[in-house]
């Protein structure tokens, strides 16, 4: 009984032992995740040729509105 | 003591799993990039439309001048000034949005009030150009 008590100490010491190498692959694992999240929810900023297609067309006609209801103002600002 | 041993190795063992098990699920949280960037773009598109109508409806002549045609054929200043509150307030609902999207720590609790937020106020902007319709 004692030999089977002396060899699970021993296991227990050896995994205690590897703790701080376990711990820090863990953390490595989990760091790894994260990064891979952190990938995932960049990517889904809105970006990319169509987006921006839209973002300078919506530019375009916003600056040209701008224009009109201030040339609007000028012309009748009581309208 | 044979019983003893797994179980110590469960507890050591358990911390590591729940961590690995908030990062999948992290990782797998509902906000797709095609679903975020189609959110986004039909958001913008929408804007755009909502633009050449206002853009169409200003550049016809002033109203209130002796010379100017009536009622529909004209642009009213003040209706032009409120349509261009509700696009300013659309705009800044639209870059919340996209800084919402950009910033990796965000929740998809936080992308879809974002997305909420965008909503109401092209609403807004559109309920607008439904008056102006409606003027029509």
């Amino acid at each position: 009984m004692s030999a089977i008590l002396a060899a699970a100490l021993a296991i227990i010491n050896a995994i205690i032992a590897e703790m701080p190498t376990l711990l820090a692959l863990g953390a490595d694992i989990v760091g790894m995740i994260s990064s891979v999240e952190t990938m995932v929810k960049a990517s889904n900023a809105p970006s990319g040729p169509d987006v921006a297609a839209i973002e300078d067309a919506v530019a375009t006609a916003k600056s040209q509105f701008d224009a009109q209801v201030a040339a609007l103002g000028q012309a009748a600002p009581n309208s | 003591m044979k019983r003893i041993i797994p179980i110590v190795l469960l507890a050591l063992l358990l911390p590591g799993c729940a961590n690995l098990k908030a990062a999948y699920t992290a990782v797998t949280a509902p906000i797709s990039t095609t679903d975020a960037q189609k959110t986004y773009a039909g958001l913008e598109t929408a804007r755009l439309a909502e633009l050449k109508i206002a853009i169409a409806y200003t550049s016809q002549p002033a109203c209130g001048l002796p010379a100017s045609p009536p009622a529909p054929l004209c642009a009213s200043y003040s209706f032009a000034l409120q349509w261009q509150k509700a696009d300013a307030a659309f705009a800044d609902a639209m870059l919340a949005l996209k800084n919402t999207l950009a910033d990796s720590g965000s929740s998809a609790t936080a992308v879809q009030l974002a997305i909420n937020g965008a909503q109401n106020a092209l609403t807004a902007l559109q309920s607008i150009t439904a008056s102006y319709g409606a003027k029509k």
